[in-house]
């Protein structure tokens, strides 16, 4: 299932973000001389042993050290416990892996139990901003005072705080409740929640330690957003045919493969092309474009939409999506993408 | 592509759906009874250091010969400055003030302390 190496890449990155957030911690410490530098330099180690593939054991002492951080020496960052919490959650896939022989089983309750943490998170952040206080937009106006976009800047009229902040509360709810939703409009509530967090890190990140810790909590949530796609959780059949002949595609197609975390995607050069003689568009076609091809729906995509496809196919890029609904944009683009063609380089 | 619908994606088995339904369970009750875990540090971005808990605030402050405690409705009747229950930068309206405000105190059981020093008025 292919749910198995979503989880794989989105524990690498909590990983990775457990360790830029030790680092600070450990520099933070050191120089205030705070007996919490030993734990935060266990857990440090112990990234090490996750790395080095004794994952159980590793984050093992990494949880300890973490829970041993929040509740000893109240390291009580919202991110942080945050972060730990996610941690936590695969901590139950690496000790089941090891009694329970199903691994497809595991991997869908640990995918539905990261679903569920971050929608409880969305959902509490909307419903304790349900109060007066937050709707007379004083605390809005906290963070976009320095942003000049109301027409009077130091007292912004009741009726904008109010929108801003009915806004804010409904971009949370929505995103609590992705899972409820497909299609389009999952794309465009994940886009949205994407741009959310980017203007969470500018705006209330007052300095540049708050917007790193902003920054820790906001890429830890939306590491979880392609599980909230159910279309994510099923393998996928499309295939992307190249030219074999040209060095600028071959060089394109290594580096899709390297953003294609997920394996989203076959690659299959024009010399295999004959192996698919279903494909709906003449062979040929290959020589002059990149080919996206969907042997279920047996739709294609080609030139710059095809380029687009298979980005926002990745796991890195799927904020993007949206972007491949936008109308007349591609007749440009693919412009640009035939000028490039044209002058690229081929073996032949 | 179809999207798979929700009941397809969960576990199959009877023990797997008992754990994801007891993980389920300690990640939403949390929230409702663990007032460490729910109300500043977890569930909530917006509680981030201990911002928007609806709580009761006391400002200590002292006078040049008192040191007195208002509370927060006390704070808008006599000065006619709303303290909000959330936010940092309210607070420098009183560190700036003449009055030598000694420290603001939110009371809860995990108070934070902001003390008024020159130029920075929320630091814990």
């Amino acid at each position: 299932m292919k749910i198995a190496k979503h989880l794989d890449v989105i524990f690498k990155v909590l990983i990775t973000l457990e360790g830029f957030k030790l680092t600070e911690l450990f520099v933070v410490f050191f120089v205030k001389r705070n007996e919490a530098i030993f734990p935060v330099t266990i857990a440090f180690f112990s990234i090490f042993l996750i790395i080095k593939n004794l994952k159980r054991i590793g984050l093992l002492s990494v949880l300890i050290s973490n829970y041993f951080l929040i509740f000893k020496y109240s390291i009580v960052s919202q991110h942080f416990a945050f972060l730990t919490c996610l941690l936590t959650i695969f901590a139950v896939r690496y000790l089941l892996n090891r009694f329970y022989s199903k691994r497809e089983e595991i991997d869908r309750i640990v995918a539905s139990l990261l679903i569920c943490q971050v929608s409880v998170l969305y959902f509490f952040a909307a419903l304790w901003k349900i109060n007066f206080d937050y709707f007379s937009g004083m605390q809005m106006l906290e963070h976009l005072r320095s942003f000049l976009i109301f027409p009077n800047e130091e007292q912004p009229s009741f009726v904008y705080l109010l929108m801003l902040s009915a806004g804010g509360i409904a971009i949370e709810l929505l995103l609590a409740s992705q899972l409820l939703l497909k299609g389009k409009i999952l794309e465009f509530v994940q886009s949205v929640g994407f741009i959310f967090h980017l203007l969470l890190i500018f705006m209330i990140g007052e300095d540049l330690r708050t917007s790193f810790q902003i920054f820790i909590f906001s890429c830890a949530a939306i590491a979880i957003y392609p599980l909230f796609n159910r279309n994510n959780w099923n393998e996928t059949n499309y295939i992307v045919f190249w030219d074999s002949s040209c060095s600028f595609c071959s060089k394109s197609v290594n580096i899709f493969k390297k953003l294609d975390l997920t394996q989203n995607f076959n690659y299959v050069s024009n010399t295999e092309v004959f192996n698919y003689p279903k494909v709906p568009f003449q062979h040929n076609l290959i020589d002059e474009t990149i080919v996206v091809w969907d042997p279920d729906s047996n739709r294609f995509w080609i030139k710059s939409k095809a380029v687009m496809f298979i980005l926002t196919g990745s796991y890195l890029f799927w904020f993007l999506k949206p972007a491949l609904r936008i109308p007349y944009v591609y007749r440009f683009t693919d412009k640009l993408y035939d000028q490039v063609a044209q002058k690229r380089s081929c073996n032949i | 592509m179809n999207t798979p619908s929700i009941r397809s994606i969960l576990p199959k088995s009877l023990p797997s759906l008992m754990v994801l339904i007891f993980g389920i369970l300690v990640i939403v009750a949390l929230p409702t009874t663990s007032k460490f875990i729910s109300y500043r540090y977890l569930f909530s971005w917006s509680m981030y250091n201990g911002a928007w808990v609806h709580e009761k605030y006391t400002l200590n402050y002292t006078d040049q010969d008192t040191s007195r405690t208002l509370s927060r409705s006390e704070v808008i009747e006599k000065y006619n400055v709303n303290l909000l229950p959330y936010g940092i930068k309210p607070l420098k309206l009183f560190c700036d003030n003449d009055r030598l405000l000694k420290s603001v105190e939110r009371d809860g059981r995990f108070s934070v302390k902001y003390y008024c020093v020159l130029n920075a008025s929320d630091s814990k």
